[in-house]
């Protein structure tokens, strides 16, 4: 099925830094992420784990290809679509249906080929006639759904999801984690960014634990998600 | 990683769709287009004509037509400056292609102005009559467009980098607006001068213009091609610089 020409995404002691003043003759960094290694192979789901601050972000964005790594390696295997993270939020003066459509483009894809899966993305997002109004009086949730709608229907390569799944009500809540895990059963790869273990455990075969910009701990999804609870559990103690 | 070449087709849907939406944000809606040439037109008519008594004869047609090609290059200028800058929160959402932004841009404020180039042309066909020498705007249009193209992609590649070069750009508009002949014709100014004032790329072209509409006159062809052949130097580095950078620009924004 797959595996034939190694993983599709690998990063190699990736770091990430960030100029922190804008001074001509001092230049202070921060440091994002300083060591970060794992692989993602076809039909994998991987769940990105770390606090606030980990750099699980900026992990995403290089993943996205949006940033280049400052030291290290990103190597990609034969992926013929794009990356795509949910809540693109194209353009908050345009509507919603135009930014689906413009998001599609972005893969790659023929205009026509995604104005034949509006009615899917549409029916999906709940959106209704909202659909036909500007980004910007979306709710948060409304964008919520919308990305994802969007970005479940597309079918990039690789799905990049971003903590979005604690967006939306109970229901949409549901119908997205099964949409999600209805893409990963069928062999599509994922990588699901969260600070909620459960989330990660439910949806994902693999996870990867950052800590401080340092992949700390990487592997099956119950080993490192109980890790990291024992360890969350441990940080909670002692503050 | 792969970061997907711009289609015609995004360019085009970008563009028209920022239009519509654009459109639907003012109750005049489509009037602005040419309402804002208009009022130009209106205050340099009033100073020159009415206030200076310097207009002369056929001083309205030679002022329609300098406004008219100097507002496109002017809007489309200062827009496109500003919109990698811009699109800060976007490109750190999505790998997309940053000539995106500029050019649709551009694009935008060319479909705007053919609609008044339109009705210059024929107010111009009713009070001066057509003129055989008008098939030569094409070759005049596509100068410009490139001119527009180039200036307004190499300033968007580069205010990123250089915020404050915002207020240079809109500065240097407001400078050239007083020195490209908008409201005044090369005959104008001194002899001395007028070789010198013609190297500035848009006094040229609006002076080839007047030719070509009013004069009867054919164009210049040697000036058209250096200014179209620098045009698409200038064109091209820009092109280069914002796909060089491409994956800088998102970082930039967050500082």
């Amino acid at each position: 099925m797959s595996n034939q020409s190694g993983p599709l995404l690998s990063l190699q002691n990736v770091s990430v830094r960030y100029k922190k003043s804008r001074s001509l003759f001092k230049t202070d960094y921060y440091h994002a992420l300083r060591d970060v290694s794992f692989d993602i192979n076809r039909g994998d789901s991987v769940g990105v784990l770390g606090r606030n601050g980990s750099g699980k972000s900026t992990l995403l964005r290089v993943l996205a290809g949006i940033i280049d790594a400052d030291g290290g390696q990103v190597v990609k295997g034969d992926i013929s679509c794009a990356l795509l993270a949910l809540q693109v939020g194209f353009d908050p003066q345009l509507n919603g249906y135009v930014n689906a459509v413009l998001s599609g483009m972005l893969l790659g894809l023929p205009r026509e080929k995604i104005q034949h899966r509006m009615e899917q993305i549409i029916e999906f997002s709940e959106l209704g006639d909202a659909i036909y109004d500007p980004i910007k009086v979306y709710s948060a949730g409304m964008r919520a759904r919308l990305g994802f709608s969007i970005a479940v229907n597309l079918d990039p390569d690789v799905l990049l999801i971003d903590e979005v799944l604690g967006v939306g009500d109970a229901e949409f809540r549901a119908k997205s984690n099964a949409a999600l895990r209805q893409r990963i059963l069928s062999d599509h790869t994922v990588v699901l960014v969260s600070h909620q273990p459960a989330t990660v455990k439910q949806l994902c075969n693999r996870a990867v634990w950052i800590e401080n910009g340092v992949t700390y701990m990487q592997g099956p999804v119950d080993e490192v998600v109980n890790a990291y609870e024992s360890y969350m559990a441990h940080a909670g103690k002692r503050d | 990683m792969v970061r997907k070449p711009l289609t015609l087709d995004m360019l085009w849907f970008h563009a028209v769709s920022r239009l519509k939406a654009e459109v639907q944000q003012t109750y005049l809606s489509y009037l602005w287009w040419v309402l804002e040439p208009a009022f130009l037109i209106i205050a340099f008519y009033f100073v020159f004509e009415v206030l200076l008594q310097r207009g002369g004869p056929g001083f309205i047609y030679n002022l329609l037509v300098g406004v008219v090609v100097w507002t496109w290059f002017a809007n489309a200028v200062s827009a496109a400056s500003g919109s990698i800058f811009m699109a800060s929160g976007l490109i750190n959402q999505v790998n997309i292609d940053k000539a995106l932004f500029p050019l649709s841009v551009v694009l935008t404020h060319t479909i705007k102005q053919a609609i008044v180039f339109g009705l210059l042309l024929v107010f111009l066909a009713f009070a001066t009559g057509l003129q055989s020498s008008w098939s030569f705007l094409p070759a005049l249009l596509i100068t410009e467009l490139l001119l527009i193209l180039s200036v307004a992609s190499l300033a968007a590649a580069l205010l990123p980098f250089l915020p404050d070069l915002q207020y240079v750009i809109s500065l240097l508009i407001r400078f050239f607006m007083f020195c490209s002949g908008v409201f005044f014709t090369v005959d104008m100014i001194d002899k001395r001068y007028q070789e010198y004032f013609l190297l500035n790329p848009m006094a040229n072209l609006i002076d080839q213009y007047r030719a070509i509409l009013l004069r009867g006159e054919s164009p210049s062809w040697f000036s058209l091609f250096i200014i179209c052949v620098c045009s698409l130097l200038i064109f091209w580095l820009a092109m280069t610089l914002i796909h060089r950078f491409a994956a800088l620009y998102p970082r930039l924004a967050i500082r």
